[in-house]
């Protein structure tokens, strides 16, 4: 009886576990997928590819949490995207930050995406590098999870994806023969 | 039989690694920039950039750059593949590092704008194309599903671009001279002209008071001066400064050393993003490589802004730790003081620091941790050493 027992209770763990390591494994392939439609096909103008490639993610996301994935996992696989460890460990607080002030949705992505844009592995080079975070569509999966749990309002997170222009400033700073240390806003134009 | 011979020793001559003469950027003995031949080795193919450790190819492409290509592309593959020789001999013969040793080919990209992507390699030529900078990207796995084949670590070099400063909105800085007149009108000007508006009050307000006409002159006179000074400064500084900024950085040599510092140290320090630790710790290498405390210095030909240097004296602030200052010198120049206390054995001292820390140490906790407890392991007198590190250290507001 012990080991019918044993032998169930087995069962069930290695069941779990590989639940759990398929929605991973699901996680992560649409993460890259996304990533790489944005990154490497999207000529950063058609706003409909953009609009569709989000659309098609959010809908394996839906699938995966339907299968069991969790928001916890969701926002643990965002940090452990991040390649920068100080930025990932400052992940928590903006997620309770959002929660805590009630962010909009569109709030909260502005937020997070100036948060983290730097922290995806942009390689290591001479001078600052505007570098752009392309872990994007997943942030706003997870904008929508912090967002609901914070009772804020907004679409982001909920299905409706927009590529809105937006004007950024990135602060860099740099030495100089003459000036010493010249800190400046590198503005563009980007779409999230 | 004799004609098998020949084959054989004509096949073993065209595989084994020759050398050829091109014209490179140098330094002089005074650091100064100036145009040499020399000869590069361990090329492994006659016509082209292709090498036993190096392949230097254009942008995307995978092919070494032809010894037929224009002349400007040729000075900068030549002048790469020249430095990064200097620098691999450097790793390999001074510190002996068996991981430098093991390397495979590292491919060189010039000109190259694409941003880097960790799945398709290369970004699409629309985000964001990237000039002025040079970078070290890790290995990656490529992804089968798009037929993108895996790759090994790469150095890219970018093209230079000229850009207006105007265009830049620079803000917050206290140019030399303009923050020196700046403070002195604050502090001085401004105290000076309360004093003579004191004086001229107290001489109508007590009777007993007389104004010294004189000095009241003289205050009125050095304020009006002062004051036309300040107000003119931005005219003068707009006729005598640079308006342009390009950074042609294939065409430097402590870029070059500083980027396959990058390489050398990636068994410990992730090439994935920049911080001040893996920044600090590859200007350290390229100041050896090029004999140097200044990187990028005296090369205005082909660098108009950066430059960085370990002599400059910074006390600790808290946001070196940050991203956005991981390309200041504040490291660079810690560790080459710290290199100064630790004397003869310094280089080999740096190269193992390099297994106390990561990519994403802090300065002030696991850097200073690493220095002490390689000191501990590895200085020559550690308990001498240490108390001197700890007061350099001090010094620094660490």
């Amino acid at each position: 009886m012990f080991k019918k027992m044993m032998s169930i209770m087995l069962v069930f763990a290695v069941f779990t576990v590989s639940a759990q390591a398929t929605t991973q494994n699901g996680l992560k392939t649409a993460f890259d997928e996304l990533n790489y439609a944005l990154t490497v096909e999207w000529d950063q103008q058609d706003k409909n590819f953009y609009v569709e490639q989000m659309k098609s993610f959010k809908s394996k996301v839906n699938e995966l949490q339907a299968k069991g994935l969790s928001n916890k996992e969701l926002i643990e696989f965002a940090k452990s995207e991040v390649k920068n460890k100080k930025l990932a460990a400052d992940l928590d607080t903006a997620f309770s930050m959002i929660s805590l002030n009630r962010m909009t949705s569109e709030q909260a992505s502005e937020y997070l995406v100036d948060l983290v844009k730097k922290g995806y592995s942009t390689g290591a080079s001479w001078s600052s590098d505007a570098g752009v975070w392309i872990g994007v569509g997943l942030l706003l999966v997870i904008v929508g999870v912090a967002v609901a749990a914070g009772g804020g309002g907004g679409g982001g997170g909920g299905g409706t994806y927009y590529c809105t222009d937006r004007y950024v400033c990135d602060y860099v700073c740099q030495y100089d023969y003459y000036y010493g240390t010249v800190c400046f806003d590198d503005c563009y134009w980007t779409c999230y | 039989m004799k004609t098998l011979l020949v084959i054989v020793l004509l096949l073993v001559a065209s595989l084994s690694a020759w050398s050829r003469e091109f014209e490179v950027v140098e330094r002089s003995e005074a650091n100064k920039q100036i145009f040499k031949k020399v000869k590069l080795t361990n090329l492994v193919s006659h016509d082209s950039f292709d090498g036993e450790y190096f392949k230097i190819v254009r942008g995307k492409s995978d092919e070494a750059i032809s010894f037929d290509e224009d002349r400007e592309l040729i000075l900068k593959a030549a002048t790469v593949y020249h430095h990064l020789t200097k620098a691999r001999n450097y790793f390999v013969d001074k510190l002996d590092s068996d991981y430098v040793k093991g390397l495979e080919k590292v491919v060189v990209r010039l000109e190259l704008t694409n941003q880097f992507s960790e799945l398709g390699h290369f970004a699409h030529d629309n985000l964001g194309p990237q000039f002025n900078n040079a970078l070290t990207i890790p290995a990656g796995q490529g992804m089968a599903s798009r037929n993108i084949s895996p790759w090994g670590k790469e150095i890219w070099f970018r093209p230079s671009k000229k850009v207006h400063l105007s265009s830049l909105d620079i803000k917050n800085q206290d140019h030399e001279l303009e923050g020196i007149v700046k403070r002195f009108r604050n502090q001085v000007h401004m105290q000076t002209f309360h004093r003579f508006l004191s004086q001229l009050i107290l001489t109508w307000t007590n009777d007993n008071y007389v104004l010294d006409t004189d000095s009241a002159l003289r205050t009125v006179g050095a304020t009006l001066f002062l004051e036309l000074a300040y107000r003119s400064q931005d005219t003068v500084n707009y006729v005598f400064t640079r308006k342009w900024y390009w950074l042609d950085s294939a065409l430097v040599p402590e870029i070059i050393y500083h980027e396959y510092a990058h390489v050398a140290l990636s068994d410990y320090l992730e090439l994935t993003h920049s911080t001040p630790i893996i920044e600090g710790m590859a200007d350290y290498f390229a100041g050896k490589i090029a004999n140097s405390p200044t990187l990028a210095k005296k090369i205005k030909k082909y660098n108009t802004f950066n430059g960085k240097d370990a002599s400059r004296k910074n006390e600790y602030q808290i946001q070196f730790e940050s991203y956005d200052w991981a390309n200041t010198d504040f490291v660079f120049g810690l560790l080459w003081q710290v290199g100064e206390v630790v004397g003869e054995n310094k280089d080999s001292f740096m190269y193992e620091l390099r297994q106390e820390i990561t990519t994403d140490s802090s300065i002030r906790g696991q850097l200073i941790e690493g220095i002490l407890t390689t000191c501990r392991r590895s200085c020559d007198s550690p308990f001498n050493k240490r108390i001197q590190l700890l007061k350099l250290l001090h010094n620094k507001k660490l």
